[in-house]
């Protein structure tokens, strides 16, 4: 940490460069004199290897004295910047210079993101509801009759409040109840049928929507909340009809068409119905929300067309209403599995549907011909209808209460919810169960063949394996397989008593099966097993195979674990053969070991490269055993395992 | 100044052909390079003090992406400007 000096530097300069010392120290001073001259000359100065320095101008600021606390106005100035040559950097941090700059993940953020999303969901479902409404009202505006608005504006109000809850206006009473009156009614009922199906609409229409939407919804909020009322419904519709009429639907049909759609409000009122109707209905509910959408926009319909009829359009506006509770009622009911929030959604989106309807009905009214179109609808309908009323007000209550956007995402989150769940449930009792079905598998092995532990594991390898397969193709096979293993084992090994014994216990299936058992056995110690698995199973190997089968239900296997018995100990003696791709179904042969040879040579030899661990499975020892000379190797007869599971199949 | 006039200007001063001044300021800056990394500071009067800092590592974060990243601890060469040459610069340099 000394502190060097020009002076130093020029004794190096003396030394490297033979120079004068009064020369190397004029150079050094120089070298700094012309910096220090260009910077104030030039503002900038060059220097390769050393870097660069630069006056930079510094801005007025503002400080305080820290002594005095006044505020002190410092002047702006320049001062001298240096940067570093990119050498001169990378030489001074070249003890740092492995490290590199990290990334850090950030736990945190990921859980805001996803709030974040739902929150947008959430808020964009409402405003499409919203700009439902807000078209409906524009549409009656212009056909607008008020007996015939009086009905249909209670409807639509109705969903109105239902869907924007949130929005909420005092005028807006009186617009409502005249914009259901006409062109709602045709466009309205489409988008509402259409609407609860697909849901998922957003935000298209929000903005426009919003403020013709709010005002509506307040007032029919209110009046909905008493559906069956008739008269407060009229008087309202009475007096506010003209006059609120006139205005609120003027500015909603225009705001509606701005944003939305394009020109005329009737037609644009509809497209934009159209959309956020789609879009509020996809997310919200799927299945549910189409059948009750379609009930209830019928309903709706004939009680539009008794308001058109006139006198009775009040009490069939109730009625409508009442259907249109109804069929969200129906709805709400359909749909309960999921939540009560969830219904609350279908209900709000089947009351803008009821509404739409009424709107049109009222339409088809007006023009003759809709009246009976709507009464057929009623027919078609009646029973949403007669259900109504009480449902209607739990409706309202709901779609006040709960806003759609925010149930849609609990539907969703509990279906997921229920999926894990069964999951969990799955991998639960499985992984209970396993643990026991295997214990009695060895129970019952052990019990059967206590003597025989080889037999066992080949009893369950079995079972696992022959699972798929079915008793007779299997009994073939396996005494198939039986038979060929005896053939080998027979002549190769018929000279040890193993063999002996076997025929002894007499029966062709009987000994091949017993065979192979008995190869293993010879490979180890000596005779014993093979006797003991005959003795054990009485006269014939079927009936020993069969209470392995009876206990893993794999019958079709036994008869093939008598063959597969051995290569099945041998897998289970060395994981590189259980691994392997080939099944040791006998001896091959007995070679005799040449001098200096060890057992994965000799295997290398009769059956290439990387086969040396089923000759050691089959003669007990390790591939670095040397062999004396004239020793015996028994060279494995092997049967690839994907054949052998084709035979199977 | 760039380098070129640097070199130019020195050799001038010096009476050198610029290669030879070329290569003594490069024998010079090594030198004084080699001093650096041994933690050393080189005072220069009149003008000002090299001296080799740490930067201390620290989190940085992106403004744009959010990304949050650690940066390493490093060393660098500092300049301190002399009170003499500050006070010059200060008021618009010559002079």
């Amino acid at each position: 940490m000394a502190k060097l000096t020009l002076h130093d530097l020029a004794n190096v300069l003396i030394e490297n460069n033979d120079l004068e010392p009064d020369e190397a120290e004029k150079f050094v001073f120089s070298v700094f004199d012309i910096i220090h001259e260009a910077i104030n000359k030039d503002h900038l100065v060059k220097v390769k290897g050393l870097g660069t320095f630069k006056v930079i101008d510094v801005n007025p600021r503002e400080s305080v004295n820290v002594n005095t606390g006044e505020r002190v106005l410092i002047e702006g100035h320049s001062k001298v910047s240096f940067t570093p040559d990119s050498t001169m950097k990378e030489l001074i941090n070249k003890p740092f210079a492995d490290f590199e700059t990290i990334v850090l993940n950030d736990g945190v953020n990921f859980p805001e993101e996803p709030s974040e999303t739902l929150m947008e969901l959430k808020d964009e479902p409402d405003e499409a509801v919203t700009a439902e409404p807000q078209t409906v009202q524009e549409i009656p505006a212009p056909a607008i009759e008020e007996q015939t608005m009086d009905a249909p504006v209670e409807t639509p109000v109705e969903i109105l409040s239902e869907a924007p809850v949130e929005i909420l206006s005092e005028t807006p009473v009186e617009a409502p109840v005249e914009i259901p009156v006409e062109a709602p009614v045709e466009t309205p009922v489409e988008i509402l049928s259409e609407a609860p199906v697909e849901i998922p609409v957003e935000t298209p229409v929000k903005t426009p929507l919003k403020t013709p939407f709010e005002a509506v919804v307040e007032t029919p909020a209110d009046i909905l909340g008493e559906p069956e009322v008739e008269t407060p419904v009229e008087e309202v519709v009475e007096a506010p009809a003209e006059d609120v009429v006139e205005t609120p639907v003027e500015a909603p049909a225009e705001d509606v068409v701005e944003t939305p759609v394009e020109a005329p409000a009737e037609d644009v009122v509809e497209t934009p119905v159209e959309v956020p109707a789609e879009d509020v209905v996809e997310t919200p509910v799927e299945t549910p929300a189409e059948d009750v959408v379609e009930t209830p926009v019928e309903a709706p319909a004939e009680d539009v067309v008794e308001a058109s009829v006139e006198a009775p359009v009040e009490e069939q506006v109730a009625e409508a209403k009442e259907n249109s509770d109804e069929t969200g009622k129906t709805e709400s009911q359909e749909i309960p599995n999921a939540v009560i929030q969830n219904i609350a959604l279908q209900e709000e989106i089947p009351y803008n549907e009821d509404s739409n309807e009424k709107v049109s009905q009222p339409v088809a009214s007006s023009e003759n011909d809709l009246v009976e179109l709507v009464q057929n609808e009623e027919e078609t309908t009646p029973e949403a209808t007669t259900q109504s009323d009480s449902f209607y007000e739990e409706e309202v209550y709901m779609g006040k209460n709960y806003n759609p956007s925010k149930v849609k995402p609990k539907k969703t989150w509990w279906r997921w919810a229920i999926a894990i769940l069964f999951g969990v449930f799955i991998g639960f009792f499985l992984g209970f169960y396993l643990p026991e079905i295997t214990k009695f598998i060895e129970a019952v092995k052990s019990g059967n063949f206590n003597k025989e532990d080889n037999y066992n594991v080949t009893v369950y390898e079995n079972a696992d394996l022959a699972a798929i397969d079915s008793i007779a193709a299997i009994d073939s096979l396996a005494a198939a397989a039986a038979d060929s293993a005896a053939r080998d084992s027979a002549v190769k090994v018929v000279a040890d008593s193993v063999a002996q014994s076997l025929q002894e216990i007499s029966g062709n299936r009987k000994t091949s099966e017993v065979k192979p058992s008995d190869k293993p056995s010879e490979v180890k110690p000596s005779e014993k097993p093979s006797d003991a698995k005959p003795s054990e199973k009485p006269s014939d190997a079927k009936s020993s195979v069969k209470p392995t089968e009876t206990q893993s239900s794999v019958k079709p296997s036994k008869e093939k674990s008598s063959s597969m018995l051995t290569y099945l100990k041998y897998e289970e003696m060395d994981s590189r053969v259980r691994t392997g791709a080939y099944y040791i179904m006998g001896v091959a042969k007995v070679v005799k070991a040449r001098e200096g040879d060890n057992v994965s040579r000799v295997s290398r030899r009769y059956l290439g490269d990387g086969m040396s661990c089923y000759v050691e499975v089959l003669n007990g020892m390790k591939g670095s055993d040397v062999l004396k000379e004239g020793q015996e190797i028994k060279i494995p007869e092997l049967v690839l395992k994907r054949s052998l599971k084709k035979n199977k199949q | 100044m760039n380098n070129k006039e640097f070199v130019s200007e020195l050799s001038r001063r010096m009476g050198y052909k610029n290669e030879r001044a070329q290569r003594l300021l490069s024998n010079m800056l090594s030198t004084m390079g080699d001093h650096f990394v041994e933690g050393d500071s080189l005072q220069v009067s009149n003008f000002g003090t090299f001296e080799v800092k740490k930067k201390m590592e620290r989190v940085m974060v992106n403004p744009s992406s959010g990304q949050r990243m650690l940066v390493p601890p490093k060393l660098v060469l500092g300049f301190k400007p002399h009170q003499v040459l500050k006070d010059k610069v200060k008021n618009g340099g010559e002079e």
